[in-house]
């Protein structure tokens, strides 16, 4: 066993032991590929995070006039996270068929992080680390955008940032120049990118 | 391949989300906020990029056409701002904002 493989067989065992959240936080930060076992770790910890249940977000100029919870949203409400998010991709963007719930884009955005085939990619925007989960998921029924769904996770929050259809694609996100560090923790299996 | 219907719909749909992204661009110069909405901007151009391209091939009627430009006037007095909150504007959209008749000088005498 050579030294390099020694190092990083000391470094998986020592990453094993740490809770999910600072194990995938050690792990992006290490810039090494994931053992088999600590990725499936991974995966589980990201598809069960969710959005932060305790993090309001400020309701944008788009929302406003939306029903919510029997009230009419006012641009600078707060509302929380997983409700801003479905409100503005599948309310407003119209991301998602009409009629979508709240409950199946959650569902869908877990099936996503939990599927075989999506690309996992590190990178790090904006002074933050992220994982982009990025899969072709198509739905039945009208919707506006593109087939696949990046749900986005934020490393030192531990819960996911977003949930959407890019319009161009993998593309999107991998061209966004402000993106450093990326790197794939799985490949896409499509050519997409 | 959307109906008629849906299209107009959807050009509905993004004229709203590129104004409202425009609304929001000087608030953010102002007071950052713990969300996704700087990673979501190049969304947002993609769609305004999809916007300008059916005003281009006469796809859209006049009343949304003439709302598209606006906003391209807008995002041609914001795009300092763009910059500041480095926020990328494709290539294309830059392009068409160099087609739009230079703002009017206002002479002091």
């Amino acid at each position: 066993m050579g030294n390099e493989q020694s190092n990083r067989s000391r470094e998986i065992s020592r990453w094993s032991r740490l809770p999910d959240k600072e194990m995938i936080a050690a792990l992006v930060r290490s810039r090494a590929q994931p053992s088999p076992e600590l990725l499936a770790r991974l995966v589980r910890h990201v598809a069960q995070a969710g959005f932060d249940p305790g993090k309001l977000e400020r309701a944008t100029d788009e929302l406003e006039g939306l029903a919510w919870r029997a009230m009419a949203l006012r641009r600078g409400d707060r509302i929380p996270s997983a409700d801003r998010h479905y409100l503005k991709h599948v309310g407003v963007h119209q991301e998602w068929p009409v009629g979508t719930t709240l409950q199946e884009y959650l569902e869908t955005a877990r099936r996503v992080v939990l599927h075989s085939e999506a690309g996992i990619m590190a990178s790090l925007f904006g002074g933050t680390w992220r994982l982009s989960f990025l899969l072709e998921a198509p739905v039945v029924g009208a919707h506006h955008g593109s087939a696949w769904v990046v749900v986005e996770y934020q490393v030192a929050l531990g819960h996911w940032w977003s949930v959407y259809r890019p319009w161009n694609g993998p593309a999107q996100l991998v061209q966004d120049k402000r993106r450093e560090e990326v790197r794939w923790l799985r490949r896409l299996v499509s050519s997409a990118t | 391949m959307a109906t008629e219907t849906s299209l107009k719909r959807y050009i509905g749909i993004d004229l709203r989300v590129v104004a409202s992204a425009l609304v929001e661009l000087p608030l953010r110069a102002e007071e950052p906020e713990e969300d996704d909405w700087s990673d979501l901007w190049p969304d947002v151009m993609a769609r305004f990029g999809w916007l300008v391209d059916l005003a281009n091939q006469g796809q859209i009627e006049a009343e949304e056409a003439a709302k598209c430009r606006e906003l391209l006037l807008t995002l041609r007095r914001l795009l300092p701002l763009t910059e500041q909150l480095d926020l990328p504007v494709p290539d294309s959209i830059l392009a068409e904002i160099g087609k739009l008749p230079a703002e009017a000088v206002r002479e002091v005498t």
